[in-house]
């Protein structure tokens, strides 16, 4: 009887945190464009893909912790790949991968591989694709307002409601290095409204805009790179 | 017993508010620490010491905040550049030598002598700019020696890092982040333009090195 009433205890609980889980998300919608430039791809076991970062642009840079996203959902759809960690990457080719000397277009790499010691490294870790992500995420609007105060024998109170709609934007450009040549190009936006309400204490209820954005991309540079996913 | 007067009570309250400005109009002080990767290019034949004197082995900036109630900075960025030019110019030249001051004519035995010298460092925050990116701009003097002290090139190299807002959560630590990607961008701005600067290729051609002169190649 006793085991009963714990294990009732718990179910509540559980469905008490999935549901407040969902109250404490907001809506996100996201489209996600693909164009495709070649077919026929094979994806060779072993090969190595490297996802980077854009960061030339004057106001933003490609933030580093959405690149690491993509690249672990890609690592994750279990493709017999190895995907090498960007920082590591750019260390290894250093500098030939900073944003002043980074190849903007795929006509560059053979440049590129006029550098022997480049030469040799990118054939030691046996580079098959490079995924350049290129976007932000900006918050666009603020609306509403909260504020707190603190009374003598009581602790600090708010109340108010703030309102703010976060936008992703994010373009991946998928290069073949071994065939020096473009393969395609995926862009997402995803756009989400996040609230925190406070009456007495600020409770934030966020959008996933960020996440929805790394996870979608990911699954089609997956389909992508490996069309049988 | 203890009593506290008038004048004492003054002096205390003038006290806090002394203390309460200092820590007000404080600086944040960024120790900017990193490590940085040898460059991938083909070697010059050459041995160069390298002379980091102290002014560049301690060198800190202070810059005020433009924003009234902002903190400024005290960058200290001594280590973390001497560290980065003996990284790249070991990936540079076949051997290098480390000095603290510039030798006399006889005293090493080497091609060239290279003296960096940090001219400035500029701080550039959200709050100034309205974009949402910390930016660090860095300006060098670097000249370069023959063996009997004589100059063979001297010219200024400039630098530049921004790191995102949303990424870091400190302001100390977003100027920091964005100190280090321009000390990368030192490097790389070296390794592309070193062999291009007329007096520098006229010398590597005597010196017989010009073969293996890394391609100055423009990858864009």
């Amino acid at each position: 009887m006793f085991d009963v009433i714990i294990n009732l205890c718990k179910r509540v609980l559980e469905y008490s945190v999935v549901l407040l889980s969902l109250l404490l998300i907001g809506c996100v919608s996201a489209t996600i464009e693909k164009d495709r430039q070649a077919s026929g791809i094979t994806l060779e076991p072993g090969s190595t893909i490297i996802v980077l970062g854009r960061r030339h642009n004057s106001d933003y840079e490609t933030e580093p912790d959405f690149v690491e996203c993509v690249a672990n959902n890609i690592d994750k759809r279990g493709l017999d790949i190895n995907i090498l960690p960007e920082s590591e990457f750019v260390d290894l080719l250093y500098p030939w991968f900073e944003p002043r000397t980074a190849p903007l277009h795929v006509d560059a790499l053979h440049k590129l591989m006029h550098i022997e010691a480049v030469a040799e490294k990118l054939s030691d870790i046996k580079l098959k694709y490079i995924v350049w992500l290129d976007g932000s995420t900006k918050t666009v609007e603020k609306m509403g307002s909260i504020s707190c105060g603190i009374a003598t024998g009581s602790p600090i109170s708010c109340f108010g409601l703030g309102v703010w709609t976060d936008d992703s934007s994010y373009e991946s450009s998928i290069w073949d290095f071994s065939a020096q040549s473009r393969l395609g190009r995926i862009s997402t936006a995803a756009k989400g409204q996040s609230y925190m309400p406070a009456l007495i204490v600020p409770i934030p209820i966020m959008a996933p805009v960020k996440s929805s954005a790394c996870s979608g991309l990911a699954e089609h540079i997956s389909s992508f790179i490996n069309p049988r996913q | 017993m203890i009593t506290r007067t008038a004048p004492t009570a003054v002096a205390n309250l003038s006290l806090y508010f002394f203390l309460l400005c200092l820590v007000g109009c404080a600086r944040d002080v960024i120790v900017v620490k990193s490590h940085f990767p040898t460059p991938l290019v083909n070697k010059l034949p050459l041995t160069v010491a390298i002379v980091f004197d102290e002014q560049f082995r301690n060198y800190r900036h202070e810059q005020d905040s433009k924003v009234r109630g902002e903190k400024g900075w005290t960058v200290q960025m001594g280590d973390a550049q001497s560290l980065m030019f003996k990284q790249l110019l070991a990936g540079v030249f076949n051997k290098t030598v480390l000095l603290e001051t510039f030798p006399d004519k006889s005293e090493e035995n080497v091609d060239a002598i290279f003296y960096p010298v940090i001219e400035d460092l500029q701080i550039a925050v959200p709050s100034v700019t309205k974009v949402n990116v910390f930016e660090v701009w860095l300006r060098y003097n670097l000249r370069l020696y023959n063996r009997d002290g004589d100059v063979i090139a001297d010219w200024i190299m400039t630098a530049y890092g921004k790191t995102p807002t949303r990424f870091l959560k400190t302001q100390s630590r977003a100027v920091e982040q964005a100190a280090i990607v321009a000390l990368r961008d030192a490097g790389a701005n070296f390794v592309i333009g070193f062999a291009s600067i007329p007096e520098v290729r006229q010398w590597l051609e005597r010196e017989n090195a010009i073969v293996s002169v890394p391609k100055t190649v423009m990858l864009r």
